[in-house]
């Protein structure tokens, strides 16, 4: 801790936080060979409550789902009715050789979904009926509800919703000056449900703001989807006081595994990693998350990226000449298009919450499409976000939002 | 009666928080919904050779849907809440159900000791009540929330029952204790706490608090044991499982909490959405059904008879010395004595230390816990290993006590080190 409690990634860490140690056990740092007794931690040694025929079927599902991951049925067993391994070095390691940026194991703590790691960092930085988090909305609501849940308050400095949806970069900087109890600033990058990208000078900005001394958290969650070199990442070299954060819940396409990564300066991490539950993550997660991080599978990513993209501009350009559709709000650098519908019948024709929000409970009630209402959100009015699917589902929602958006605006082409 | 009130006991940030929704609630991924709203990738998760695969299932395996990973995780869990429920109604305690309103499930008891915490203790100014020698991940959380520890030791081995006056003393005295975490069958002491014991507790008539029994080892104590359905009766009982231990699936982090339906619907409310990956609950399901149980049962009997054989060959070995604790759980806690008959960390520790390093074999060290001097906490394991175990401790005692152990200046140290390890 000498080291550490110098850097000034650590400074406001609440003392309670700070006092907490690493998660040990007899494990830690030996070699488990097949050939340890492992009578410790109270497992069932007798191996999961799953039978002989359950096995072979798991294992033929798993084996045939993912090939070469999976090496025996008695590691699989084990995996299963052993605790999870605490450290995850080789998960770590893997994601960093995929990331580069010069980041190592002891900058990752790898966390349930990227809503723990965000309510670490809430836990970890800011005292509960105290300190305060600052939010450009409209965003992904987690930063907002973890801050509820320790009891922190929030401080919204909005996005320019006329301008890409870019940060008040002058106005951030000035409330997070002139307020020290904010301890924690959160920004998506790309954003949601903008799916516009911020770009790198302004979060460098911020980082070199010194008269605020809280921790800039860059959610990039959406990362995989925005044009090459739009990650922050290698920022965190140059500034102990970036953490970034990314998933295998969207470009990966397992959000059903809970696997994010927080990347911090070590210091930092080590924090986050005594405060995280040692065995957060399964073993089967964990599994699944170094499978997609192998070299085949980061070749099926890629060609998954590139018929996205293409199915991301085609579903863009469809919907801004959609009769009804007032506008495209979004940016590409996401897998979703936000767009805005407006009522006919309104004079001025501005956007119209009460369509969106028909549209939505139509396109559910009549179609079984599940779309996302966002016309509450601060610069959405009107607004819906569609996540960009398969050309078939794509095909299939543009065909249905057309016909209610005809069927709303047909009376008045009658006129 | 009980003074307990949900109202003026929970935190009100937490009692202000709505339980999530989402369009998804009444709708499945079942090959007929488009979903676009999460902003999932519809092309599939990134595992190599998806698209050969059929989910379809015919046997009675468990279904973990590999091609539906990409998709977020059932937020409710109303299945495997069910499963949990029925397995739990035995009526041994109550006429009455428990239905899936009374459950919460998290990610191993640990998401579940945490979350009734934050649930509860103002941090910086509540506390908790425990019992030692108990679970260590209790004072870990009440760190890591900023909540103070009020101690009331367990009665001596090996009843290690509850201390009723002194708790019941405590609760109506110490200011601010929210919470009274119970570990029973108790670790490391594998001994129930009396039922009668616990009602005590529950009708205390002027504390505001909530009574948490944690039930991780109830597996391996004899039919009826569990509380859980006893819930029912109460609105300030809390029972706390786990997969980790008669589940054999320690792996999958699966841990439930039983309580009354208020309490229930806060912890649903506060929990991140998704909190159970959706290999977990498939696993789990599978391990609740019919055949899942049938397994656990015939794991259960075999653990059993090892117990049994330990409980018959330990007192044999020179240097063992008494059991200290119950005999409900998949471990035993025994003394080791030195060279003169007493029990003895010094022994214990270098025992603890040469079983690991010169013969493979993983014990826990308790002996800085209170009323465990000298004691080791074994896990029941297979028969290979209960007969490689016996063996290596005979020799490695042996050793031990026929050279005199040198007691180093870092002796202290290394006992608060090796006590130190929680799970």
């Amino acid at each position: 801790m000498d080291s550490s409690s110098t850097c000034e990634c650590v400074q406001h860490i609440r003392p309670n936080i700070s006092a907490l140690e690493i998660f040990k056990t007899e494990r830690s740092g030996v070699e488990i060979s097949v050939n340890s007794i492992l009578a410790d931690l109270n497992e069932n040694g007798f191996g999961p409550s799953i039978s002989v025929e359950g096995w072979s079927q798991l294992w033929k599902d798993g084996q045939t789902a993912t090939t070469s991951s999976i090496p025996s049925l008695e590691e699989a067993r084990r995996a299963f009715c052993r605790y999870p391994n605490v450290e995850q070095i080789d998960l770590k390691q893997a994601f960093c050789k995929f990331r580069g940026c010069g980041i190592t194991a002891s900058n990752v703590c790898v966390s349930s979904g990227l809503d723990e790691v965000i309510d670490l960092l809430v836990r970890s930085l800011c005292r509960p009926g105290r300190d305060r988090i600052a939010i450009c909305p409209p965003v992904y609501h987690m930063y907002q509800t973890s801050a509820l849940i320790n009891d922190i308050t929030t401080v919204a400095i909005p996005l320019q919703a006329q301008h890409r949806f870019q940060l008040q970069l002058s106005k951030l900087q000035e409330t997070l000056s002139s307020d020290s109890a904010i301890r924690l600033c959160f920004i998506c990058s790309p954003g949601n449900p903008t799916g516009y990208t911020i770009p790198v000078e302004d979060i460098t900005a911020i980082l070199e703001n010194t008269t605020w001394r809280g921790i800039l958290v860059v959610d990039e969650a959406y990362i995989d989807f925005a044009p090459e070199k739009s990650s922050c990442l290698y920022l965190l070299k140059r500034h102990p006081r970036l953490v970034v954060l990314q998933t295998l819940s969207k470009a990966f396409g397992l959000a059903g595994i809970r696997v994010a990564f927080g990347v911090a300066c070590s210091h930092l991490c080590q924090i986050l990693n005594n405060v995280r539950k040692p065995y957060a993550v399964s073993g089967p997660s964990i599994a699944c998350a170094a499978a997609a991080l192998t070299p085949a599978s980061l070749l099926t990513l890629k060609s998954q990226l590139l018929s996205l993209r293409s199915e991301r501009s085609r579903l863009a350009q469809e919907l801004e000449h959609t009769r009804g559709v007032a506008a495209i709000r979004s940016g590409i650098d996401a897998n979703f298009v936000l767009f805005e519908v407006y009522d006919p019948r309104s004079p001025s024709g501005g956007p119209c919450n009460t369509v969106a929000h028909w549209l939505c409970e139509s396109l559910k009630e009549s179609y079984s499409i599940f779309v996302r209402y966002k016309g509450d959100e601060p610069g959405c009015k009107g607004c819906i976000r569609v996540t960009v699917s398969n050309e078939a589902d794509n095909q299939r929602v543009l065909r249905e939002i057309r016909r209610l958006l005809n069927q709303l605006h047909g009376s008045r082409r009658s006129e | 009666m009980s003074a307990f009130n949900l109202e003026t006991c929970a935190r009100s940030n937490i009692l202000a928080l709505e339980p999530y929704r989402c369009a998804r609630d009444d709708y499945k991924d079942d090959g007929t919904n488009i979903l676009l709203d999460a902003n999932e990738n519809a092309y599939g998760p990134s595992l190599i050779a998806t698209a050969a695969v059929s989910s379809a299932n015919t046997s009675s395996g468990p279904e973990i849907d590999f091609v539906g990973l990409h998709r977020y995780p059932d937020p409710h869990q109303r299945e495997l809440k069910q499963l949990l429920c029925d397995l739990r109604n035995t009526h041994y305690h109550t006429d009455k159900k428990i239905t899936p309103d009374n459950l919460f499930v998290g990610v191993g008891s640990d998401e579940a000791i945490d979350s009734l915490m934050r649930c509860f203790c103002v941090p910086g100014r509540d506390r908790i009540l425990v019992c030692p020698p108990t679970y260590g991940m209790y004072s870990v959380s009440a760190q890591v929330n900023d909540v103070g520890l009020v101690k009331i030791p367990l009665l001596p081995a090996p009843i290690f029952g509850l201390d009723v006056v002194n708790i019941k003393q405590a609760l109506s005295s110490e200011p601010n204790i929210k919470l009274a975490y119970l570990c029973s069958p108790g670790n490391p002491t594998g001994a129930p706490l009396a039922k009668e014991d616990i009602r005590q507790l529950l009708e205390h008539p002027t504390w505001n608090g909530v009574v948490i029994i944690d039930e991780a080892y109830v597996d391996f104590s004899p039919e009826g044991s569990s509380l859980a359905e006893w819930v029912a009766e109460w609105p300030n009982l809390v029972v706390m499982q786990t997969s980790s231990k008669g589940f054999g699936m320690a792996g999958i982090r699966l841990g439930t909490v039983f309580t009354s339906e208020p309490i229930a619907r806060l912890l649903n409310s506060m929990k991140a959405p998704y909190n159970v990956p959706s290999p977990t609950s498939a696993l789990a399901i599978y391990a609740f059904s019919p055949d899942g149980l049938a397994v656990m049962r015939g794991n259960r009997e075999k653990i059993v008879a090892q117990r049994e054989r330990l409980l018959r060959e330990l007192p044999k070995i020179k240097g063992v010395g008494r059991l200290r604790g119950g005999v409900e759980s998949n471990f035993l806690l025994y003394e080791l004595l030195n060279k003169d008959g007493q029990p003895d960390n010094a022994t214990a520790l270098a025992v603890y230390e040469r079983l690991a390093e010169n013969k493979g074999v993983v014990v826990r060290f308790r002996g800085k816990e209170h009323g465990c001097l000298g004691c080791l906490r074994i896990t029941v394991g297979t028969e290979i290993e209960v007969t490689r175990f016996l063996e290596s401790l005979e020799n490695t005692l042996a050793e031990v006590n026929d050279h005199d152990v040198v007691t180093s200046n870092d002796e202290e140290k290394k006992e608060i080190e090796a006590n130190a390890v929680i799970a």
